[in-house]
């Protein structure tokens, strides 16, 4: 697995602008910690690797997804409803298009289902995960992938 | 030719945002069913047969979803001898060729992998049922 912070950006820049007509390009600085309300999401993988994505963004940039994805207005109530879920359908296609990225086309992995997140936890150190900051339409938005195993490769 | 269409996926987002897919690819849609899992889209399903209608034209399914996976609600239309004939088209985040390779061996007649265009819709609707005429053809009818 090569985990690079460069294929987070492009892919997640990708998927934005793909799916919900959002452009994002990479952050300078991230936000910082309590200068921002984000909602968190998450999904686990398994399959050669196992391990996990996220996606931080603040309610604004998932009521924009979910507007541009449904074809509403972006104030409307339809959008802030299917905000979160909004955000659950970029988060799982990111990663589905991330793993294909990294670690090829034979691999199977199996997805969860998106859920949210309580808090943002610090990202374990070591070379099995990394993050990227992204500025999308002027929101910030924080893309993560970790590792949690190689075990089932090296099996 | 027009479309009864059943999208099977666990995301109300996503059933919106293929419906609006098909929409702008020009898909001629006479009925657009949403089921939110395998069961769910097998029930669906059934109940047409049930009463005697006509069954959908065409199923567009997600593979990870709670209760029933779509490579099980597969599994059980192929056992089915209408329901084996529907053309099953899914829809996935994943490129893997191995899951691709996997799901042809059941019977999926495409496999459309996230983002996907209006175009990529059209093309791969057309690969399966043939040419339902020109959007021309449609305005004038």
């Amino acid at each position: 697995m090569n985990l690079t912070k460069n294929a987070l950006e492009q892919i997640a820049a990708r998927v934005l602008e793909d799916t919900a007509f959002v452009f994002a390009l990479p952050r300078e600085e991230p936000v910082a910690e309590g200068a921002w309300t984000p909602l968190g999401i998450g999904l686990q993988f398994r399959g050669p690797v196992n391990g996990r994505c996220e996606l931080w963004a603040q309610r604004e940039l998932g009521m924009l997804i979910s507007a541009n994805m449904l074809g509403m207005d972006e104030d409307s109530p339809d959008a802030n409803a299917a905000c979160v879920d909004a955000l659950k359908e970029a988060l799982n296609i990111f990663c589905g298009n991330l793993l294909t990225e990294i670690a090829g086309e034979e691999p199977v992995f199996d997805l969860t289902p998106p859920g949210t997140l309580e808090s943002l936890t610090p990202l374990p150190e070591g070379n099995k995960s990394v993050e990227t900051w992204l500025d999308a339409d002027g929101h910030p938005v924080l893309m993560r992938l970790w590792i949690d195993d190689e075990a089932s490769s090296a099996a | 030719m027009v479309f009864d269409i059943l999208v099977v996926d666990d995301s109300k987002v996503t059933r919106k945002m293929i419906g609006r897919t098909l929409e702008m690819a020009g898909v001629p849609i006479r009925s657009f069913v949403e089921a939110e899992n395998g069961a769910d889209g097998l029930k669906k399903m059934r109940a047409l047969l049930l009463m005697e209608k006509d069954p959908f034209s065409i199923v567009i399914a997600d593979i990870n979803m709670p209760e029933m996976n779509g490579v099980e609600m597969i599994e059980q239309m192929m056992q089915d001898p209408v329901l084996k004939q529907i053309p099953v088209v899914v829809i996935s985040t994943e490129g893997s060729q191995t899951r691709i390779d996997e799901l042809r061996s059941l019977g999926v007649k495409a496999y459309l992998r996230k983002p996907f265009t209006p175009e990529d819709v059209r093309d791969m609707l057309k690969s399966i049922v043939g040419d339902w005429g020109n959007e021309s053809d449609q305005e004038c009818a």
